[in-house]
């Protein structure tokens, strides 16, 4: 048995097929139910056919949608145009690309590590510098070479913490002329040297 | 415009075709794109200007949901068929032009307090089935969300899991503004006169009536 309440709900729902013989039954003994199965069945006939009486999109429609998405077309090809275009690298990818300045990168590093913490091997590659430039330019600079001894006396006899802050010291001015020197190299043996800009047309 | 159809377009089912041309777009091609703008157009128009109750305001939703799925056509899927997921395009951007709208409505109700409202006033009498522009504004009474529902179900065709796949809601959701609706319909109907009120051959359906 289904009562108005129930009718209610089964007309919210779409009429479904699903207790509509009870729904109808108990319409035809109430009046109110009666009129809102009528109007239901109304309303739902208006809503069935609103889909032809509906408006159609206004005159030019198509071509306004096709001249934005034209619009868009064009402004993508600019975007592509612009990627392709080779804008000026930054510094830092301008200096990492050169090969000195990976060589650089590998030795500073290396050479800080040596005079820090290998104070044996330091002492071999000092004495080998030593002997190769003395034995290069003889006796006209013994006393360079005695000063560069003096150097590495005065370095051994200083103490740890002096040479580490030494070595941290010399870092940014190893760094500085590695970034100089491979800038300085390239532009003087660049072809390009002189040649006019390039046309952006 | 069907004469703009691109004499290649792939022959078949309008499923098939509708895939054809939705590939073709996503490759790029305008004029096969074309072709489903002028397939959809007054589906979309119709659904905007549903939710949105003003011919300018629903034509710029429309244009900028055919833009927006020109620029996106290529994420579609597949998954639904291509008018629904325009139709949540259009509902999505219907939603930001009517929050918009509502702000702009608010400011001018409070410089002029007459300005109409757009909830139908109850007419005893009214012949609302004769009268498509009183129907529109017993539509208009519906929420946002009930108005999109309503037009997807009843003047799409679309079953209660494509309008929830169109609108993004759960199926339930969907029932519920379904529901809610025609209650509110019914309701505006009946203020409005009912069937009684309407003159005779409005609609067709009779035998229907118990």
């Amino acid at each position: 048995m289904i009562w108005c309440d129930g009718v209610e709900r089964w007309l919210n729902d779409g009429m479904p097929p699903r207790d509509a013989a009870e729904a109808r039954s108990h319409a035809r003994r109430c009046a109110g139910c009666a009129q809102a199965v009528a109007d239901a069945v109304a309303l739902e006939a208006m809503l069935a056919t609103a889909a032809t009486t509906a408006r159609p999109a206004p005159a030019g429609f198509t071509d306004a949608v096709m001249a934005r998405v034209a619009a868009e077309r064009d402004e993508a090809g600019v975007r592509v145009a612009t990627r392709g275009t080779p804008a000026t690298p930054p510094w830092w990818l301008v200096f990492a690309s050169e090969p000195g300045a990976a060589v650089a990168l590998v030795m500073v590093p290396a050479v800080a590590a040596i005079a820090l913490f290998l104070p044996n091997v330091r002492e071999f590659l000092v004495t080998s510098a030593q002997l190769v430039i003395a034995s290069s330019l003889g006796s006209a600079v013994s006393g360079a070479t005695a000063a560069s001894a003096d150097a590495s006396a005065l370095l051994n006899a200083m103490s740890p913490v002096a040479r580490g802050l030494l070595a941290i010291g010399l870092v940014p001015l190893l760094l500085w002329s590695v970034l100089v020197a491979p800038t300085w190299l390239a532009a003087a043996m660049s072809p390009r040297r002189g040649s006019p800009p390039r046309s952006r047309s | 415009m069907k004469d703009s159809l691109p004499r290649t377009a792939e022959r078949g089912s309008p499923a098939a075709d509708e895939r054809a041309l939705v590939r073709r777009s996503a490759e790029g091609d305008a004029a096969a794109f074309r072709v489903l703008v002028d397939l959809h157009r007054d589906r979309a128009y119709g659904l905007a200007f549903r939710l949105l109750r003003s011919e300018p305001d629903a034509e710029e939703v429309a244009q900028d949901a055919f833009v927006r799925a020109w620029r996106a056509i290529g994420e579609f899927r597949g998954d639904a068929s291509f008018s629904t997921w325009l139709y949540r395009i259009v509902w999505r951007r219907a939603l930001d032009r009517a929050a918009i709208l509502k702000t702009r409505r608010e400011r001018e109700v409070a410089l002029e307090p007459e300005e109409e409202g757009l909830r139908v006033a109850p007419t005893t009498g009214a012949r609302v089935g004769a009268d498509p522009e009183r129907f529109e504004r017993m539509i208009a009474s519906l929420s946002e969300a009930q108005r999109a529902v309503v037009t997807l179900f009843y003047s799409e065709d679309l079953s209660v899991e494509e309008v929830g796949r169109a609108l993004e809601m759960p199926e339930g959701t969907v029932k519920t503004h379904l529901s809610r609706a025609r209650a509110v319909l019914r309701r505006r109907f009946a203020e409005a006169g009912g069937v009684a009120a309407m003159p005779p051959g409005a609609i067709g359906g009779d035998d229907d009536l118990v």
